[in-house]
């Protein structure tokens, strides 16, 4: 099924990880229309291209998030929710947080 | 971890990778809710309620397993901005508000340390970073002092300010200089990071002593304590990894360094604070936006998040291990001041044997210096003194009757019958453990150290003069 209009989501950085998106904790974002479904695997790519700010390395490493930064999607674990495969919905809030940061 | 895998005619099956589990739709505690965190310490996926509970009474074990706490404790807990330390006054303050029996007895008070200085940042950010953090801890009722990293070059009058909502950051020029200077002299960022570590430390029990709290606590995690495990070793602090990473830090004899998060990870301390919309400030350190090569403390963290990503129930072995390894000589409790590393304060190990490592170090930084046409049968007597690399005794001796140059800078009497030296790095070392050996390594010079630290060695330099020169009349 491919998406007419573009999907409005809101992503939250914490834990440091907003440094490398313009040090902005919230940005409201609208994905693009595109073939199929927009998965996290995806989104990544699309951040990856558009927002992320400076040293991609630091928050993606190969297709995923680097070790140590945590993605909640509504509040709840990616683990739960398929991670890279979770298709994404309208109005969906995911939070990259940054476990990196000593005590 | 391995004997876990042993298979049963004794055959070992590799380790097992992360296996994706099929979960069910319901909290494994209560049945009823919705999971939404998968920890993987016990395998299991809770629901909100069941997690924050989870976490509550971990907390509370920890503490009371211990056995430590006392009603008339004052504890100094370590607030940074971070998430993990809002979410540690979060429990502390739940601790603190519950019904009758359940409730904590000790007071809190809370410790925020200024080290703006090091990373060059802005008066006006550290003053909005030092408010936003009085907001924060405000809202727990907490009374709350902040201090400065800077402050450990102050020799007199107080070092820790209350902190209250209009609170401007006081701060002192000069020391902030010998701070900059001190950091600067340094090279290497893992030398700087681990010279940080020491010196946060230091502020840790320096500033409980002027509250008269008797307990620091500090928000690590067993996560980031695996972290530590890793860079200890890496640095050689082998020997004092056991109170780097347990409960626990009884190095000094007034004030217990207490680590109240240990059996939590990262992950399950970071969700309690996103769960309960804990807020948080993210204050730049020395490793901020550094890459994962960049030190060896960076690299233990890059490994341990990719052990937890992969593997994870691999980073409590990692930590049950390190927790186990206390050697039994490393008990200070009954060790004069004399015998400890004028940094750490870890029992100085490092004159016992005479095929130690340290030596073996210090003779290949001597030979690796000289190159390969430069070792002859005379090198270890004519060692030059602007080496660095000592081989103790030969060093020394040569150090005796060439450093008779005036200290001019410094009003302090040493009490020796010799004018006041400047204090070469052998000097300095000798009092060091291997860890902070490797620190001083890394210096231009040992004249940024804090005045606290040199006076030290000057005290213990003259008592050894002093001991020598009566040598002769003590039969
Ligand atoms: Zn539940
Ligand atoms: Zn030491």
């Amino acid at each position: 099924m491919s998406q007419q209009q573009g999907l409005e989501i809101t992503l939250e950085f914490g834990g440091g990880a907003e440094l490398l998106f313009g040090n902005l904790k919230k940005h409201q974002v609208t994905l693009p229309a595109c073939e199929g479904k927009w998965t996290i695997r995806s989104l990544l790519t699309w951040m990856k291209d558009n927002l992320l700010k400076e040293r991609p390395e630091l928050f993606i490493q190969g297709e995923t998030v680097r070790p140590g930064i945590l993605v909640l999607v509504n509040d709840a674990d990616w683990e739960l929710l398929g991670q890279l495969d979770y298709e994404i919905e309208a109005k969906d809030n995911i939070l990259f947080i940054s476990t990196l940061h000593g005590g | 971890m391995c004997s876990r895998n042993d298979e049963e005619d004794g055959s070992q099956s590799l380790m097992e990778g992360k296996t994706k589990l099929t979960w069910t739709e319901v909290c494994q505690k209560c049945s009823t809710e919705k999971p939404v965190i998968q920890i993987l310490q016990i395998k299991h996926a809770y629901c909100r309620n069941c997690f924050l509970a989870h976490v509550n009474h971990k907390f509370r074990s920890t503490l009371g397993k211990s056995k430590m706490m006392k009603p008339s404790d004052v504890v100094l807990a370590a607030f940074s901005g971070s998430g993990k330390s809002n979410a540690m006054l979060h429990l502390l303050h739940a601790g603190l508000s519950e019904q009758s029996h359940k409730r904590f007895l000790f007071k809190v008070q809370v410790l925020y340390i200024d080290e703006g200085a090091i990373l060059g940042t802005s008066l006006e950010d550290r003053t909005a970073n030092l408010q936003a953090i009085s907001g924060i801890i405000e809202q727990y009722g907490f009374k709350s002092y902040y201090t400065t990293l800077a402050s450990i070059f102050e020799e007199t009058g107080s070092k820790c300010f209350p902190l209250v909502k209009d609170s401007t950051l006081k701060i002192k020029e000069n020391s902030e200089e010998e701070l900059k200077n001190l950091f600067l002299n340094v090279k290497s960022l893992t030398a700087r990071e681990d010279l940080l570590r020491q010196l946060r430390r230091k502020i840790f029990l320096q500033s409980a002593k002027e509250l008269d709290c008797c307990k620091v606590f500090t928000a690590n995690t067993s996560t980031d304590l695996a972290i530590h495990i890793l860079t200890d070793v890496s640095l050689g602090r082998g020997s004092q990894m056991h109170h780097d990473v347990s409960f626990c830090d009884p190095r000094d004899a007034s004030v217990k360094i207490i680590r109240p998060l240990l059996e939590l990870s990262s992950k399950e301390v970071t969700y309690y604070s996103v769960f309960h919309e804990l807020e948080s400030i993210y204050i730049p350190s020395l490793c901020t936006k550094a890459s994962s090569d960049s030190s060896i403390h960076n690299m233990s963290k890059q490994f341990v998040m990719e052990l937890m990503e992969n593997f994870p129930s691999t980073v409590s072995t990692v930590f049950r291990t390190g927790e186990k390894l206390g050697s039994t000589n490393t008990t200070n409790t009954c060790e004069t001041e004399d015998n400890l590393c004028i940094i750490c304060q870890m029992k100085l190990d490092v004159s016992v044997a005479a095929c130690s490592s340290v030596q073996a170090t210090d003779f290949s930084r001597l030979i690796s210096s000289l190159g390969p046409a430069g070792f002859d049968n005379k090198t270890l007597s004519q060692l030059p003194d602007t080496s660095k690399g000592i081989l103790s005794n030969q060093a020394d001796s040569l150090l005796c009757s060439s450093s008779t140059s005036c200290c001019s800078d410094s009003d302090v009497q040493c009490g020796c019958h010799k004018d006041v030296q400047r204090l070469s790095f052998p000097d300095v070392e000798k009092l060091c453990c291997y860890g902070c050996r490797l620190i001083i390594h890394d210096m231009e010079n040992t004249s940024s150290l804090p005045e606290s630290i040199l006076h030290k060695v000057r005290t213990r330099r003259s008592l050894e003069n002093m001991r020598e020169s009566i040598q002769d009349f003590l039969l």
